[in-house]
């Protein structure tokens, strides 16, 4: 079977030719996710050409149907000879033809989005901001006591609640009991109820915590942020060029420029570029009195580190706090990044397999859901900037998504 | 069964050559043990493997077969409670020399001077009994020459030759590396099924991810003439290829966690 694709106004046509049977249904399918992934929400598929659908043929057409319109896109079967009119409404799928060829929702689509939002460009990628909510704003109040890596006490750890209504990162275990979380800590992340979390017993894959029913997952945090508000704009991300994407700072400049603030808080969900980060892959619960965690080599039993750019392609959430506004004072929580001077940041990053988010304007928990109900998160970093010369791995960087973004002030409770 | 304490191997000590090929290995395998060694290219696998043959004695350290510290003896005298498979199914078993024969020789290599055996009747009829359960119908080729075999079915006749009286330890090197896919998953099988079947303690060097997973009870890992892993009970149950690779990811990403990252990534994480 051969397949050609050509970009019409607001839809992707595919040109089928041939035999669509169980050895090409698979290939076809991948071209369509392919498609998904650079944001064609609205296909359409040339049948004139098709010479044989077989069932499983016929399944892969299903199975494209369903991924598009759970991205509120559009797929449709146009020119279709007798034969595969015939086959698909002897099986009942006649759901899939259709007569007119341009999709009447795309245009509207677009028309919505260009009402709504303000665009500009950053080094090749299309940038579009909405406005969600006129006074969305996050207070930020810091979870835990304890300062990397000191030996961590019970009392500098305190019990968190992980709502639909909260957004956190940090270091934490979720156990009752300070014995069995002190050998556990690890890296979390949490946003609409949803918490990864990784045992920083050097698991490899975060386990997770959902809100459910009545059930708040709750963790004892030695250290982080927990902010709760609303978010006030969304941006959406997306290549012109082949090849470009955001490196962090660039996403957070536009998150500062559209939420006019210097202090924001952000959740984003993206397709990685690339990431570079660290991870706690033992305890720091069992860092005894007088051990230097933090002095090299020992420091790497501790932390890992990623050692190259990691997780290309895959779908990124992203929860972080980020203050540009340069002022000297230190905030326990926001270390400060080499890149940019007077920035400090905290990014938690949980690694999903790629799954294609709809386009325009969307909601956060919505899309938070939706991604921990389709896959189980594969890792979870603490992500840094590597800027060392010729070595450096740089920043992470992101090719396409979207970050929810709001001002945000910073509350410091007392520590020793 | 086997136990090996603290070994420790550098080739051309004090030259510009120098490697430390073991610094330091231990493993205690129980009898009946199977269990499959992983790790990079030059991590010290085939050394192991070769420390406790005896082709060289080690710098330090002890090895016991069977209660016996077996540290000093030669490479000959360890061979009667060892059987070895390699690599290169030409290596240990003779081209222009018949099946029969073959077996023959390596059976009397295990015994006693002057136990000589003949290639009787009974013999025969006992090889043949052996071979047919390979399912290649070797049985009825035991006079063809062994230079006349596959690859794959010259493997799975060394196999069965090294483990024909049941030796206290088998050691296996990479032994379906160079088979074709089908051939190598055919000897893998029988592997298993004659460890198993005949409950040799058993330690085999794999590149094969799924192997390791699906043929021992446990996995060692070796990174730098050093065990990084030690993969046994429940753990190696849930173990996947994917558990695999990423113990392969630890082990590199710590390498390249060096001096100049930690002072880059330690103001990060604050
Ligand atoms: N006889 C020898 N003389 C000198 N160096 C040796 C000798 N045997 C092994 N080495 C060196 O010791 C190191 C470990 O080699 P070894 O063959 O044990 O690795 P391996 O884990 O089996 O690797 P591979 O997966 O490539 O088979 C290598 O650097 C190798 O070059
Ligand atoms: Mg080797």
């Amino acid at each position: 079977m051969n397949i050609t694709s050509s970009h019409k106004n607001n839809y992707l046509e595919l040109k089928l030719e041939g035999r669509l049977d169980a050895a090409w249904a698979e290939h076809f399918v991948s071209t369509v996710s392919a498609a998904m992934r650079e944001g064609r929400h609205h296909i359409r598929v040339d049948a004139l050409g098709l010479s044989y659908l077989s069932s499983a043929g016929m399944r892969s057409l299903l199975r494209a149907h369903r991924e598009l319109t759970s991205v509120n896109g559009s797929f449709a079967v146009i020119r279709a000879s007798d034969f595969v009119v015939n086959t698909l409404s002897m099986s009942g799928f006649d759901t899939l033809l259709a007569l007119d060829e341009a999709p009447a929702e795309a245009v509207a689509d677009e028309e919505a989005t260009s009402a709504k939002s303000k665009s500009w460009s950053v080094n090749g990628v299309r940038i579009e901001s909405y406005s969600q909510q006129e006074d969305g704003h996050m207070e930020v109040h810091t979870t835990g006591k304890w300062t990397p890596w000191q030996p961590l006490r019970e009392e500098d750890c305190a019990k968190i609640a992980l709502g639909r209504d909260c957004i956190a990162i940090g270091s934490g275990a979720p156990a009752d009991e300070w014995q069995n979380a002190r050998e556990q800590m690890g890296d979390y992340a949490s946003a609409a109820g949803c918490t990864a979390w990784l045992p920083g017993t050097g698991a490899d894959a975060p386990d997770y915590l959902v809100q459910e029913g009545r059930y708040v997952p709750e963790l004892l945090a030695a250290s982080g942020l927990r902010a709760v508000g609303s978010f006030s704009q969304l941006l959406r991300f997306s290549p012109e060029n082949d090849g470009a994407s955001l490196e962090l700072p660039r996403l957070l400049e536009a998150v500062f420029s559209s939420t006019g603030s210097t202090k924001a808080a952000f959740v984003a969900i993206a397709e990685a570029g690339g990431l570079v980060g660290v991870t706690l892959s033992r305890s720091p619960g069992l860092i005894s009195e007088g051990e230097h965690a933090d002095e090299f080599p020992g420091v790497r039993d501790w932390m890992s580190f990623c050692g190259e750019r990691v997780h290309h392609g895959r779908q990124v959430l992203l929860v972080g706090f980020a203050d540009a506004s340069g002022s000297g004072q230190s905030q326990p929580g926001l270390p400060a990044i080499p890149s940019r001077p007077g920035w400090k940041l905290h990014v938690h990053a949980v690694v999903f397999p790629f799954r294609p988010l709809p386009n325009g304007e969307i909601f956060m928990s919505e899309c938070v859901e939706q991604l921990f109900a389709a896959a189980e998160p594969i890792a979870m970093l603490h992500l840094v900037e590597d800027e060392r010369p010729t070595l450096g791995l740089g920043k992470s960087s992101f090719i396409r998504g979207a970050c929810w973004c709001a001002p945000a002030s910073f509350h410091t409770e007392n520590r020793k | 069964m086997l136990e090996i304490n603290n070994v420790v191997k550098t080739f051309n000590p004090g030259t510009p050559n120098e490697v430390r090929a073991l610094r330091g290995i231990s493993m205690k395998l129980e009898e009946g043990c199977f269990a499959a060694i992983i790790g990079t290219n030059g991590s010290g696998k085939s050394t192991s493997l070769n420390a406790v043959a005896g082709s060289f004695l080690p710098d330090s350290g002890t090895i016991l077969l069977d209660g016996q510290d077996i540290s000093n003896w030669p490479e000959y005298r360890r061979a009667s409670m060892i059987g070895r498979v390699f690599q290169n199914p030409f290596a240990g078993t003779a081209a222009e020399m018949s099946i029969a024969e073959n077996i023959v020789l390596s059976m009397r290599r295990g015994m006693s001077r002057g136990l000589g055996m003949a290639l009787n009747r009974r013999v025969r009829e006992e090889i043949r009994e052996r071979i047919r359960p390979l399912n290649m119908g070797l049985e009825n080729r035991i006079d063809n020459a062994m230079g006349s075999l596959s690859g794959g079915q010259r493997q799975a006749l060394t196999l069965l030759m090294a483990t024909w009286l049941r030796p206290k330890l088998l050691l296996l090197d990479e032994h379906t590396a160079a088979l074709d896919p089908k051939s190598a998953a055919q000897v893998a099988t029988l592997t298993k099924e004659i460890i198993e079947r005949e409950k040799l303690t058993a330690l085999m060097v794999t590149h094969s991810m799924q192997q390791a997973v699906q043929l021992p009870q446990r996995i060692i890992m070796m990174h730098k003439g050093q065990v990084v892993e030690d993969i046994h009970g429940v753990r190696k149950a849930r173990t996947q290829v994917a558990d695999l690779m990423n113990a392969f990811d630890r082990v590199r990403r710590r390498d390249l966690f060096d001096q100049s990252v930690a002072e880059q990534v330690l103001p990060q994480y604050a």
